[in-house]
């Protein structure tokens, strides 16, 4: 293709693109939009999270980082159970028992 | 709601802000058919009103993000060229045959008129048959591009955009932009050429 044919490819491109027809917004769009509108905006106003959850947990966080901590902490506790750990008073019984 | 013209942009942005969601439909009102005509160009008629809902929902949510009130416009003209980029990618990712394949008929149409020794396209008398076969073959074409060499082709082609404004709209710089635009109309020119070579014509062109 020549430059002389691009040039009128690109002009009847144009042209057809021109004639596109243009689609107007009825008043029942505008009242749909306005519900979905005040939906949101009620939405923002009153937090989905309430107050003590949101400030154990971040929003942010997906559910599976929360239910992997909780999975942690239990597995934690378990293994606190099996071995007669102190964990917070950094005592060890077992290690207790061995030196006494 | 009544008479809103005396009411500015940015007053009715300041009352939507301090919590009148009401006063945003002042701003529907007077941008709902600015919004429809960049829609109208750059997707299916179809899917106009949907994203247009989706256009305006977004610029409630970001409307606290706005710097410059008084250019309300062409913030809100940049959220919809966005939307449309947005929606092309969708379709691109969902692989969805929107667009019905073209046939000879089109083509034929394509190579008479540029052939044809007369006026310029831009004065020439294209039948309404003849019209809605270029417009079935640019959408054909266009669904080729990908969605962001689609929206610059569109702005800078087919609306006459400045580089700069094309790179403020789709969040670009300029030199981005023109090689975007080099590349995208060599891209155009080559799908085009390479199906009316499939289907036996281009010989005169």
């Amino acid at each position: 293709m020549d430059k002389k044919s691009e040039e009128r490819l690109f002009k009847l491109l144009r042209r057809a693109y021109e004639a596109q027809r243009n689609v107007t917004l009825s008043d029942e769009w505008k009242n749909n939009l306005m519900m979905k509108i005040a939906d949101v905006a009620s939405k923002v106003d009153s937090p989905q999270v309430p107050f003590v959850s949101s400030f154990l947990i971040p929003r942010r966080f997906s559910i599976g980082v929360v239910m992997a901590l909780v999975l942690a902490f239990a597995m934690l506790f378990v293994v606190q159970q099996q071995l007669n750990l102190d964990l917070l008073g950094l005592a060890f019984e077992l290690e207790q028992d061995n030196i006494l | 709601m009544g008479d809103f013209s005396s009411i500015s942009d940015e007053s009715a942005i300041e009352s939507v802000l301090a919590g009148d969601v009401q006063a945003f439909e002042i701003l529907v009102m007077r941008y709902r058919d600015h919004v429809a005509r960049i829609l109208s160009r750059h997707i299916p008629y179809q899917d106009v009103e949907d994203v247009a809902q989706e256009v305006f929902l977004s610029a409630f949510s970001g409307l606290g993000k706005i710097k410059d009130p008084k250019a309300f416009q062409s913030w809100l003209s940049r959220i919809a060229v966005r939307t449309c980029v947005n929606y092309w990618r969708v379709k691109s990712r969902q692989k969805e045959q929107l667009l019905s394949e073209i046939g000879d008929e089109h083509v034929d149409i394509l190579e008479r008129k540029l052939v044809s020794a007369g006026n310029s396209p831009d004065d020439e008398e294209i039948s309404e048959e003849d019209m809605k076969k270029l417009q079935e073959l640019l959408q054909w074409a266009m669904g080729q591009l990908n969605p962001v060499d689609r929206m610059v082709v569109e702005l800078a082609y087919f609306e006459n955009r400045t580089h700069g404004e094309i790179a403020e709209m789709i969040g670009a710089t300029r030199g981005g932009v023109k090689i975007r635009l080099f590349r995208a109309r060599r891209k155009l020119r080559v799908i085009i050429e390479k199906e009316m070579r499939k289907r036996g014509y281009g010989q005169k062109i």
